[in-house]
């Protein structure tokens, strides 16, 4: 495979995307550090006016939404793209082209949220929380925070691209005899994070949707009383609060995985720390309010709440508690992945037990907005997940790139590192008094000693990520050739040679039931002698592509969004063409352990997963609605607003499009050409008509002043019905390329699987409404 | 799932919109109202779920999955609505 521009530029191999990942990830790490050296060196004195309030804010903002949203996550998913299939015994993900796209639409919507430092008013400035109403335009009017809406939208889309690709291919593609519960720790990190992610995501896109309806069409989701800040707060920590267990999980398991091979010992109870991880990953969801207590909710639920976050604390305490016990009495050997990691619990340790405190009603109340928050989640998530990644990079970083790195070097990082951070972070906690993101404090108090200090230790810690590129850039250039398993690891990724061969696997790798894995001779694999090799798609970058130039378009002019719509709509159109022409095709391997999915095949598995992400995100949707509903004190007469005949028009031609697209199923799995012709012929003009019907009835309304900034019943009318009514012309545009298909004879009795998945979809669309027509037109 | 079963799916499913229809316009109470056309969506839900999307024909994971998904989505609705519940006491 060669190295030019069109390999990155069009690659779908899982270990070019990890390193691409790898390479955007650490660059999104230097662009948010300096922003953090800048705000820090603002805070080190008092009075001091290197900064104003403006660039100050945002520095803040950018920083923040960048650390969580830009490099820890897509760092681990780095690792998850490079490693995993390895580790599993796969030769790619489940669908490489979507994996490609999932990493140009991060790309792309990290540089939108970025394109705002160049508009005027600046870059988004909300905070990373990014607070109703502070991101209406009524308080922040710049295009920045516009732009930072639409990137992470991209980012989001990106996020549900990778979660349904993981999934699958963790569930299906694992190597014969590769149980689950034999799966090694970072495999299950990231089973976790991307369940985490595909139910935590769709409720934030949810909120940035009715955000940029807010600030785009004059809706008023959060300028309304009955909707606002609480509305967003529930939107945005519903997603929040799991986020931080997402960003946790990879790092932690990344621990898991280092410690059994540097202190020589199996891990500590494995399936219990599995059990915990699982427990912790679904008890994340219910613990969102907490980030609430001092907004006026509810007394009883403020103490559910309580009870939760306390209760949090047990599964990670007992993960905690096994990876201790894994060093008991241990033969260790201190390599940088391994100080990396024992510097990374201890530090995860801290920011664990602060946690805590913030459980408590009471203290929150003080403690809230304050710089102990800031302490407390930047030694959970720089401390714990940063550090836990960082061990993961110095341990599979012989593997990815055939190099080692000096040792020396490590240990002098992780020295200067650990100095560097508790510098920094360890003084905020005695920062009680003073509130996060205020850019100028008082020389009155003792708050400048210990802002001092932590500027002093943000330099330190600076350097040592200095060190830490100067490490990376050394090895690559004059590093050791590494062996094959360097550090007498026992998973598979170890088993193949450093950097692996690109097609992994010479041979079906096997785990026997004592777990010991087959001899596997990829020495020597002839890369040509693989059909899955090269698989190039210009799909995927042009697609991401579109949708940047039409969500900045969008943004800034009519001229930009018509040429992005037209790379977007010839991208897709070329993306149909490789799969009609059959230039694309992945085979599944025959072999393999799919429990608990044998029975159904990656792309259907696949749906499935999407369709799971949209029950959360309709049911934020609707959640919204009723939320604003019960806080209102009143409401329309519905029968006099809406035209309840044309609304029950089209709950029966939603309705009929179902049975239509199941008959249309039914013929072609019986090899009627004709009837699947007309089944999917009727399924598309019942889906059009009610896409006209829709029509009328907005420009009756219209006529009529009631216009999406007219009322609230009106904004929560034209944004559920209008994403509702996106979802059915999604479904027009595949049923097109069906039809397509289908009149070239692309269907058969045994090939009928596209029309199978359409109809999970048309059916979803048809329940979602069964909701919405009831909910907005009859109560 | 034969031609016929579809048909009948599709008979109970208009037959359930134009009771609530009938609901919505004949019956005064609110509280029985409310409850009875979303008693009716959830049947209808149901049944395209249950045989349209066949979910019960998949490996029981899916089905778990679908439940879990629900389940997520509910609980915000539902910690949504009893975050403001005293509050408009």
């Amino acid at each position: 495979m060669d190295s030019s521009l069109t390999r990155w530029l069009f690659t779908t191999n899982h270990k070019d995307i990890g390193i691409l990942y790898l390479v955007t990830s650490l660059y999104f790490l230097i662009l948010g550090g300096a922003l953090a050296i800048l705000m820090r060196i603002q805070l080190m004195l008092p009075n001091n006016q290197f900064l104003s309030a403006g660039p100050f804010n945002q520095a803040v903002t950018v920083h923040g939404l960048i650390m969580v949203l830009w490099f820890l996550s897509p760092l681990a998913f780095a690792f998850a793209n490079y490693i995993v299939p390895l580790q599993i015994g796969a030769r790619d993900l489940a669908f490489p082209r979507l994996n490609a796209m999932s990493y140009w639409f991060y790309l792309f919507g990290g540089l939108l949220a970025a394109v705002g430092f160049f508009t005027p008013g600046g870059a988004i400035d909300t905070g990373w929380t990014v607070y109703a109403p502070l991101n209406t335009l009524n308080y922040s009017r710049q295009l920045g925070v516009t732009l930072g809406g639409a990137g992470l939208l991209m980012l989001i889309a990106s996020v549900t691209m990778g979660t349904v690709n993981f999934l699958v291919t963790i569930f299906r593609l694992r190597a014969k005899g590769m149980s689950l519960f034999k799966m090694p720790m970072y495999s299950w990190g990231i089973l976790l994070t991307v369940f985490m992610m595909l139910l935590a995501f769709p409720s934030i896109l949810a909120g940035v949707i009715m955000l940029v309806a807010d600030r785009l069409l004059g809706t008023l989701y959060f300028l309304s009383n009955e909707g606002g800040a609480i509305l967003w707060d529930h939107l945005f920590w519903f997603f929040g609060h799991p986020e931080v267990y997402i960003l946790l999980m990879p790092g932690l398991m990344a621990i898991a995985e280092i410690f059994p091979v540097f202190a020589r010992r199996p891990l500590y109870g494995k399936r219990i720390l599995i059990f915990a991880a699982i427990i912790g990953s679904a008890m994340s969801f219910i613990v969102w309010a907490h980030h609430m207590f001092v907004t006026g909710i509810d007394p009883g639920f403020r103490k559910f709440m309580t009870i939760t976050t306390e209760a949090i604390s047990i599964p990670f305490g007992i993960i905690t508690l096994c990876l201790i016990l894994t060093l008991f009495r241990a033969s260790i050997r201190f390599k940088t992945p391994m100080l990396f990691a024992l510097g990374s619990l201890a530090l995860f340790i801290v920011g664990g037990i602060t946690g805590v405190f913030n459980s408590s009603v009471a203290l929150d109340y003080n403690l809230r907005g304050t710089y102990w928050i800031v302490a407390h989640f930047h030694y959970t998530l720089v401390g714990g997940a940063t550090g836990g990644l960082i061990a993961a990079l110095y341990y599979w970083w012989p593997k990815m790139t055939g190099r080692m790195y000096s040792e020396r070097l490590g240990k002098l990082h992780f020295t200067i590192y650990m100095i560097g951070f508790n510098l920094l972070y360890f003084p905020m906690h005695l920062l009680v008094d003073m509130p996060r993101r205020v850019a100028v404090y008082s020389e009155e108090g003792s708050l400048w000693l210990n802002n001092y200090l932590s500027t002093i230790g943000s330099f330190i810690f600076a350097i040592s990520w200095i060190i830490f590129f100067l490490i990376l850039l050394k090895s690559l250039r004059n590093g050791k050739r590494a062996e094959s398993n360097p550090w007498g690891s026992w998973s598979l990724e170890w088993m193949v040679p450093s950097p692996p061969p690109y097609h992994n696997f010479d041979v079906n790798p096997e785990v026997e039931s004592d777990g010991t894995i087959k001899v596997i001779n990829a020495n020597g694999g002839s890369v040509e002698s693989e059909t899955h090799n090269v698989h190039l798609s210009k799909g995927p970058l042009m697609v991401a592509l579109g949708t940047f130039l039409a969500l900045l378009g969008v943004s800034l002019s009519i001229f930009i969004l018509l040429i992005g719509s037209i790379i977007f709509a010839i991208a897709l159109f070329g993306w149909a063409k490789e799969n009609i022409l059959g230039r694309f095709v992945i085979r599944e391997p025959e072999v393999g352990e799919r429990w608990p999915f044998s029975s159904i095949c990656n792309m259907k598995l696949g749906v499935w997963f999407f369709l799971f992400g949209e029950v959360v995100f309709f049911s934020s949707i609707l959640g919204g609605y009723l939320f604003i509903r019960a806080n209102s004190t009143s409401w329309p007469i519905l029968g006099e607003v809406f035209d309840l005949k044309l609304a029950s028009i089209n709950t029966f031609l939603l309705i009929t499009s179902s049975l239509t697209a199941m008959m249309a199923l039914n013929f072609i799995r019986k090899g009627e050409q004709r009837g699947l012709k007309l089944g999917l012929l009727l399924t598309f003009a019942l889906g059009l008509l009610f896409l006209i019907n829709k029509g009328i009835e907005w420009e009756e309304l219209f006529k009529h002043g009631f216009t999406p900034s007219s009322s609230l019943p009106a904004t929560i009318f034209y944004t559920t019905t209008g994403i509702h009514g996106a979802h059915v012309l999604a479904g027009l545009i595949v049923l097109l390329y069906l039809l397509v298909r289908a009149y070239k004879g692309g269907f058969s009795r045994e090939n009928y699987d596209s029309v199978e998945y359409f109809d999970m979809y048309w059916n979803f669309v048809d329940v979602v409404w069964l909701f919405i027509f009831p909910l907005l037109y009859l109560i | 799932m034969r031609t016929l079963g579809y048909f009948a799916v599709w008979i109970a499913l208009i037959l359930a919109t134009l009771l609530q229809l009938v609901i919505f316009g004949g019956v005064k109470a609110s509280n029985l109202r409310v409850i009875s056309i979303m008693v009716l969506a959830w049947l209808q839900a149901s049944l395209v779920v249950f045989f349209y999307q066949n979910v019960l024909k998949e490996p029981k994971g899916v089905s778990m999955l679908y439940l879990a998904s629900f389940l997520t989505g509910s609980g915000l609705i539902i910690g949504m609505i009893l975050s403001i519940t005293h509050a408009m006491e």
